[in-house]
């Protein structure tokens, strides 16, 4: 009987926080999206029924912005598992400087999201930076905070400096753990780079490959920190992602639940792909 | 000489991969460094002759910087006490015993690191408004395990799972407790995946900003929200933002230069699948 306690007395701390910071505020979260209820009218919250559902679904500034989102998660998925796969091929070869490759390669890894923005701020802003002074050169004028294409690309090329170190890290060690004795024996036969690279490389590595492209796409869904410095979601609508709509909507109106509604439905966009890439990494396995 | 020039334009090709990664933090560095006219200058300064400090001096010594740095510190640390012991308690327990609820429960310390952190804040605003935790270290102390809790509990099983059940057993048969065989024989072999652990949950905690944005305001702002602050009406003060932004990067570039090849190594592991 004791032997049976035991591991749940050991999980029990974990167990208690994971369930006050996750269960809690989930179902907190659902119960105040059947309510309209605003901070700052100070109202008491009333009942709503499914209203706040409905008009989500009716607001265009949520809908494009998950729209947007799933284009700017497409686009950085392939280029970063692209990418980065070419990235890995370099770094699997051995050379002088390997180590050095790596290490800053790591870098961007390293730091906080919010750093990555104002990195990037201070590089793109048109009167300091050094991007539109070097695109200037061959005659594009680049300002991101009038021209929204510009906007979306640049977040899209921060958020690859940010993420095809992972996917490259992710896709190295996936060709280190190729058994090398498969790689001689295809010399021995005579393959060549191309031979190697269909019949053994990818093959070897396509659930890496898999699993690299599902981290990425579901973390870029979350992309907020770096976004909301280097442009505020802006100029216009350009680059208002997901987590950024609902952060402005929350913090300037206040309206709670509203708010909430936002969160359930974006929380379970998330889920439902989280649930898909658990699958999908099930099959795979079998 | 063939083999001369491929070997050249591949190191060539590395030394543009190279520069590309560390142009956007030399870049933020040497800004940092600048004085208001030289960070205006066209041509921009590439090497910044006369390098000056205060861009640094202004934000840590007038405008009190320094106590969200010490916000941060207090943050991070405070998480890093309350994680690490109830993640190693929770691995121990994860790797050591097969009990009913034990793979939910691992899927479910998953889905809480995969949930989208944007939708929390709504619910963890009013939870610790209610509780008067809001600006204090304690909202984010706790807020961060959300995230940090399932990290830490993975690198520390991985580690526990590496260590052979026959040391333990050993030990059994000679009249140890648990907690005894915990603290003298477990805890220590795993040190090494429990001081990753602690050094990840720290890094995360420090590099957070959506919540510290919204469960702090005055009293407990840590120094990732305190860079948003350079952006004013009148426009941003750039050197400052710079200067800042550098000392919150020190603690993850120290942590990449020091564990690089743990990292390839721990992901070679492949603990993340499934």
């Amino acid at each position: 009987m004791r032997k049976k306690i035991t591991p749940w007395i050991l999980i029990a701390g974990a167990l208690i926080l994971l369930f006050l910071n996750d269960i809690f505020p989930t179902i907190y979260a659902l119960y105040l999206s059947f309510f309209t209820y605003n901070l700052v009218s100070g109202a008491p919250p009333t009942f709503f029924h499914l209203n706040n559902y409905k008009n989500l679904l009716e607001d265009s500034d949520i809908i494009s912005s998950l729209l947007r989102g799933v284009t700017f998660s497409i686009l950085t998925t392939f280029f970063s598992v692209s990418i980065g796969l070419a990235l890995a091929f370099l770094m699997y070869k051995e050379f002088k400087g390997n180590t050095f490759l790596r290490v800053v390669i790591c870098l961007p890894l390293g730091l906080p999201y919010i750093t990555i923005g104002s990195m990037w701020k201070l590089m793109c802003n048109p009167s300091i930076g050094i991007i539109p002074f070097l695109l200037k050169n061959f005659g594009i004028s680049y300002d991101i905070s009038s021209n929204g294409v510009q906007a979306f690309i640049t977040t899209l090329f921060m958020d690859l400096w940010h993420w095809i170190p992972l996917t490259a890290l992710i896709l190295l060690a996936a060709l280190t753990s190729i058994p090398k004795h498969m790689l001689e024996a295809a010399e021995v036969d005579g393959a060549n780079m191309f031979q190697k690279l269909r019949y053994i490389y990818l093959p070897m590595i396509s659930g890496d490959l898999l699993f690299a492209a599902l981290i990425r796409f579901m973390d870029s869904l979350r992309i907020f920190d770096e976004v909301w410095m280097l442009t505020g979601g802006g100029p216009g609508t350009s680059t208002r992602y997901m987590s950024i709509a609902l952060y402005s909507i929350v913090l300037k109106r206040w309206d709670i639940g509203y708010g909430a509604a936002i969160s359930m439905f974006f929380a379970y966009f998330i889920i439902f792909f989280s649930w898909i890439t658990n699958k999908i990494l099930q099959v795979r396995r079998i | 000489m063939m083999q001369r020039i491929t070997s050249i334009s591949f190191y060539l090709l590395v030394a543009i991969i190279s520069l590309i990664f560390l142009f956007p933090i030399y870049w933020t560095i040497i800004t940092s460094l600048k004085s208001v006219t030289d960070i205006f200058s066209r041509p921009p300064i590439l090497l910044p002759y006369n390098p000056v400090l205060e861009n640094y001096y202004r934000p840590f010594f007038i405008e009190g910087y320094t106590k969200l740095f010490i916000n941060s510190l207090i943050a991070s640390i405070g998480n890093v006490i309350v994680v690490i012991p109830l993640s190693t308690l929770a691995a121990y327990a994860l790797s050591r015993y097969k009990f009913l609820g034990a793979n939910t429960f691992q899927f479910f310390a998953l889905t809480c690191r995969m949930a989208p952190p944007a939708a929390f804040i709504v619910p963890y605003y009013l939870m610790f408004r209610s509780l008067g935790l809001l600006d204090t270290p304690i909202a984010l102390i706790i807020a961060y395990t959300i995230f940090n809790i399932p990290l830490a509990i993975w690198i520390i099983k991985s580690g526990f799972d590496s260590i052979p059940y026959e040391v333990e057993e050993s030990a059994t048969i000679d009249g140890a407790s648990l907690t005894a065989r915990l603290i003298r024989i477990s805890i220590p072999l795993c040190a090494p995946s429990i001081a990753a652990a602690t050094i990840l949950v720290f890094l995360f905690a420090w590099n957070e900003y959506l919540f510290a944005s919204v469960l702090t305001g005055f009293n407990a702002r840590t120094i990732t929200t305190g860079l948003t602050a350079f952006i004013t009406e009148v426009g941003i003060r750039w050197g400052e933002m710079a200067a800042v932004s550098v000392v919150c990067m020190i603690p993850g570039i120290i942590l990449v230069i020091f564990l690089q090849k743990y990292i390839v190594k721990g992901l070679s592991l492949g603990g993340v699948r499934g």
